[in-house]
């Protein structure tokens, strides 16, 4: 009967002329268009201009130049700076998006609101009032030099706007999960005797897990790339405060476009493999949905 | 109704349930540290901001920002602003537009692809231009001998900035518009819209916080990028200078007050910023409860 | 208006929503497509509204070919599921939206969405938001924004869907009514076989794509085309048996009227839980021994579980009497009684059906 039918269906679609699915709506045509006319132009032939240019290079340079001694140096810096600054954010992201969902207190929608500080201010003027605070002669800076902890125009510079820059990405990551995490699972662990202590790191902390991963993997993204509010703030001393991004823009300075080219490579590779990771990660688990809508809210926020 | 009532009852909850709630000394000691991190890390730099663009006075803060150059640098970035926007707007309703109302092959791919200006380094968005557009490309070079200079000049500045803010529109248009579904303007179609009266009575007015606050970000980025602007200006003061760029000249040049005097544009340009989002986040959210209501009420 | 649909086939991929599809919907009649979900009802009355386009086949307004005609010019007021009514404009600008995009006179928009708004008992409601009305509101103005550019025919997607019972019951009436004083051609689309049979003049029962049957109501319960349709109208109990030189046997019963078969032949027996009597004497081959095993009162109505003794499996099946039945012949659970088949249709395996009352 069903083969019947299915020989019968395809016999249709032989002899008949075949309708092809159509969208009642307008504009698909116009709009993909636009879009991919759009992406091709912006994105596309200009990120292929990286290999094409890497493509021109000799192997033997390519290596030379990824693993000059400065460069290892600023790989260094960059990959163990934002990894440092993703867990400090995750530290304090938890705490804050923790105290503004379970607490009340003076002032809090301010607060709130002021956590996207860092997605709102332009990077450079971001870089200027924090080498201000940390700064020798600064608010915050003055006393710890006197403690003999320099922090601008060192490499603990670099640290603090890598903080300031990825801070946001978690707080408004575990923010929302934290909102959704019904208050019946947390009074069932109480009513089985769990002390909150227990609570927490058994039951609350592995459903924020995978926010708290996607916050770490976008905040430690975006303090890799960072470069605005580095530059005032690190001293840009080569082998010592000098970021990947700050070595790319010397060599582009310098005209060695070849040079500039490999290193964005590896930067490339490594922001890529960020995303995928996070990416699959979301795949993963159960709450994608959920966490995948808020890394798009949350990306739509990024500032290079 | 009850499932409503429910829910504000769980919500009330959340802050007075005894079994769950944290003992007092630790909620104080957990918010006082998190005001004490926030005033360090974000409102110091801002109150120094402020702080510093008045030590000299107000006559001098208005000079630094009458300055000739610093009028140049908000000309500059209003001209990347009034061309990179427009076109990320349109850009960003015909992404969502297609993505959110069409099926077509690869449509990961293009979500990828309009995730790229925030996965990249500001600084890669910048040289990526250079490359495709510098002297000795192909395409600089042909266009250079026809006598359009692109690097070092201003159309470089508006590629660059229209590259890092194309994603902003489209990011917040896209789940806005995936969880409104369709129906409302098919709708509107049997109903005898033709597609521009569906656009404007339906589309628009219900996707307008989204755009709004896309566009406010995309404008936001557009005046404050600075990497990627940095790379392909060349730094010609009083001609290829954004307000950014222009902040970095001066407080190079050790004229800290200056700096930070034209920082304040920018500063009061972010508080708007997130004023706005605020509201919009507001409208949104009393928008998608109004919606959970309906549908509790419409499950029963 | 007419609405004839000749051969229509649409599938999603390699999944066939519309199998060569035939139904012809008389003008001015009220028609119900049932059927259980994922039957393509819905597509259908999608391709009805020009929402999707079939692959083959061809569907006819009057005498017009609107096939390839795009939504907007087809003229016909759609209502959707969940209403879609638009969130950002007041009930009376959602009325007026299908006047306004003709480009109406003012005067006559408001005349027409007043008229409208007292067809739909809506008074006091125009200057509402969608969000603040009730679900039966909401199913009312979607309603009236369909019916205000005077449609052609009206198409009403799960009308009920979304509602609570009571409200419900109210607006099935309430349609019929309408119906009857507006009388334009009207195709709704349910998966409650109840509502279907209550307010349609006609019903057409898919599966899996195909007409399985169509016509009037009583038609369609009294004279079920095929095993499908008699499962699904109706609350059956489906016995196992065969059919050999003797007759039918299912369970302990015997229809003796029935087939007869040489060689014997694994049939299956269709019995209406209403079309079972409990008696308390034995008196003929359709009625077989058995014992009470379950009652429930719900309403006016019983509804009993009955084991036949003879049965060489735990089957059991579904009763229904009324109350005073249940009361005057003094039945209770565990009593040993006789139940007497009123009306069976058997359907051997291949094929032939028969419909047998005694």
């Amino acid at each position: 009967m069903n083969m019947e039918r299915t020989a019968q269906m395809t016999a249709a679609k032989i002899t008949v002329c075949q309708r092809t699915h159509r969208n009642p709506l307008p504009g698909f045509k116009l709009s993909l268009g636009y879009c991919l006319a759009y992406l091709g132009l912006l994105v596309l032939i200009p990120l292929s201009t990286i290999v094409f240019e890497t493509a021109a290079m000799e192997w033997r340079d390519f290596i030379a130049v990824v693993t000059a001694p400065r460069a290892v140096a600023a790989y260094g810096l960059s990959f163990l700076g934002a990894l440092l600054a993703a867990t400090i954010n995750c530290i304090f992201g938890l705490m804050l998006a923790w105290v503004l969902v379970r607490y009340n207190f003076f002032a809090k929608k301010l607060i709130d609101a002021i956590i996207d500080l860092p997605f709102a201010v332009p990077t450079a003027v971001a870089g200027i009032a924090l080498t201000a605070v940390w700064g020798p002669n600064g608010p915050l800076g003055e006393p710890l030099g006197r403690a003999g902890i320099l922090v601008a125009y060192a490499r603990l510079g670099v640290l603090v706007a890598m903080v300031f820059v990825g801070l946001p990405f978690v707080v408004r990551t575990v923010q929302p999960v934290l909102e959704g995490l019904s208050v019946d699972v947390e009074e069932a662990a109480a009513t089985l005797g769990a002390g909150r202590v227990r609570t927490f790191f058994k039951v609350i902390l592995p459903h924020l897990a995978p926010a708290l991963f996607t916050g770490f993997a976008l905040s430690f993204a975006r303090a890799l790339g960072e470069y605005g509010s580095i530059v005032f703030i690190s001293g840009n001393m080569p082998h010592r405060t000098e970021i990947v991004p700050l070595l790319i823009m010397t060599k582009l300075e310098q005209f060695d476009y070849r040079g500039a080219t490999a290193l964005a490579l590896v930067m490339l590779l490594a922001s890529f493999t960020v995303l995928f990771i996070v990416n699959s990660v979301q795949w993963k688990t159960k709450h994608r949905s959920v966490s995948f809508a808020n890394v798009l809210r949350v990306r739509s926020f990024l500032k290079g | 109704m009850k499932p409503a009532m429910d829910m504000t009852a769980r919500a009330i909850r959340t802050n007075s349930s005894k079994g769950v709630s944290d003992p007092l000394w630790l909620r104080w000691g957990l918010i006082f540290t998190s005001l004490c991190f926030i005033f360090m890390v974000l409102i110091l730099p801002l109150v120094v901001v402020f702080q510093t663009a008045f030590r000299d006075g107000v006559p001098n803060y208005l000079n630094a920002l009458m300055d000739p150059d610093t009028v140049s640098a908000i000309k500059v970035t209003l001209l990347a602003v009034v061309i990179a926007v427009p076109l990320n707007i349109v850009f960003g309703f015909a992404a969502a537009w297609s993505i959110t109302r069409f099926d077509f092959p690869f449509k990961r791919f293009v979500l990828s692809l309009i995730d790229v200006p925030f996965a990249v380094s500001p600084v890669i968005s910048g040289m990526i231009f250079v490359l495709l557009f510098g002297a000795n490309s192909v395409i600089g070079g042909w266009l250079l001998e026809n006598g359009i200079k692109v690097i070092f000049a201003l159309p470089g500045i508006v590629i660059a900035t229209t590259f890092v803010t194309f994603p902003f529109v489209a990011r917040e248009l896209i789940p806005v518009m995936q969880s409104q579904g369709a129906d409302m303007e098919l709708a509107a179609l049997t109903l005898g819209a033709s597609p521009w009266q569906m656009l404007r009575m339906v589309t628009l007015p219900n996707i307008k916080w989204g755009l709004l606050y896309g566009t406010i970000l995309c404008t936001a980025r557009a005046v404050g990028e600075f990497g990627a602007v940095s790379v392909v200006s060349g730094h010609i003061r009083g001609e290829t200078n954004t307000l950014p760029l222009h902040v970095e000249v001066v407080y190079n040049e050790y004229h800290f007050s200056a700096a930070f005097a034209v920082a304040t544009l920018l500063v009061a340009m972010a508080f708007i910023t997130l004023g706005i989002k605020s509201v919009a986040e507001f409208m949104e959210k009393s928008r998608a409860s109004e919606n959970r209501k309906r549908t509790l009420e419409a499950a029963q | 208006m007419k609405i004839d649909i000749r051969k229509v086939s649409k599938a999603f991929g390699y999944f066939p929503a519309l199998d060569a599809v035939d139904v012809t919907v008389p003008s001015g009649e009220l028609v119900a497509l049932l059927g259980p979900s994922g039957s393509g009802k819905t597509t259908l009355l999608r391709v009805i509204a020009g929402l999707e386009t079939p692959e083959t086949g061809h569907v006819i307004f009057g005498e017009t070919d609107v096939t390839d005609h795009p939504v907007r010019t087809r003229n016909v007021g759609f209502v959707f599921q969940h209403y879609a009514l638009f969130q950002h404009m007041t009930v009376a600008q959602n009325i007026a939206f299908g006047l306004r995009v003709r480009k109406a006179s003012r005067a006559e928009t408001a005349e027409r969405v007043a008229e409208l708004v007292s067809l739909m008992q809506l008074d006091g409601l125009e200057r509402r938001l969608p969000s603040e009305l009730s679900g039966g509101q909401r199913q009312r103005v979607a309603l009236a924004r369909a019916l205000a550019p005077n449609p052609k025919v009206l198409l009403l997607d799960e009308p009920f869907g979304a509602l609570d019972a009571r409200v419900r019951q109210d607006l099935r009436r309430w349609l019929r009514r309408l119906h009857n004083d507006i009388h334009v051609t009207t195709v709704f689309v349910t998966h409650d076989q109840e509502e279907a049979f209550e307010v349609a003049d006609r019903v057409v029962i898919l599966n899996n794509g195909r007409v399985e049957q169509s016509g009037a109501p009583d038609d369609i319960f009294d004279h079920p085309a095929n095993a499908f349709v008699m499962d699904f109208v109706g609350n059956v109990n489906v016995l196992d048996g065969m059919i050999d030189h003797r007759g039918s046997h299912f369970c302990g019963l015997t229809f003796k009227d029935t087939y007869k078969a040489d060689i014997p032949v694994v049939a299956k027996a269709y019995i209406r839980s209403g079309d079972i009597e409990y008696c308390r004497s034995h008196d003929d081959s359709q009625s077989t021994k058995g014992i009470i095993t379950y009652a429930r009162r719900v309403g006016p109505v019983v509804r009993t579980l009955f084991s036949p003794k003879d049965s060489s499996d735990a089957a059991s099946m579904e009763v229904e009497l009324s109350l005073d039945d249940w009361r005057s012949k003094n039945l209770k659970v565990g009593a040993e009684v006789n139940a007497k088949v009123k009306r069976v249709r058997i359907f051997p395996e291949r094929g032939e059906y028969d419909n047998i009352s005694f």
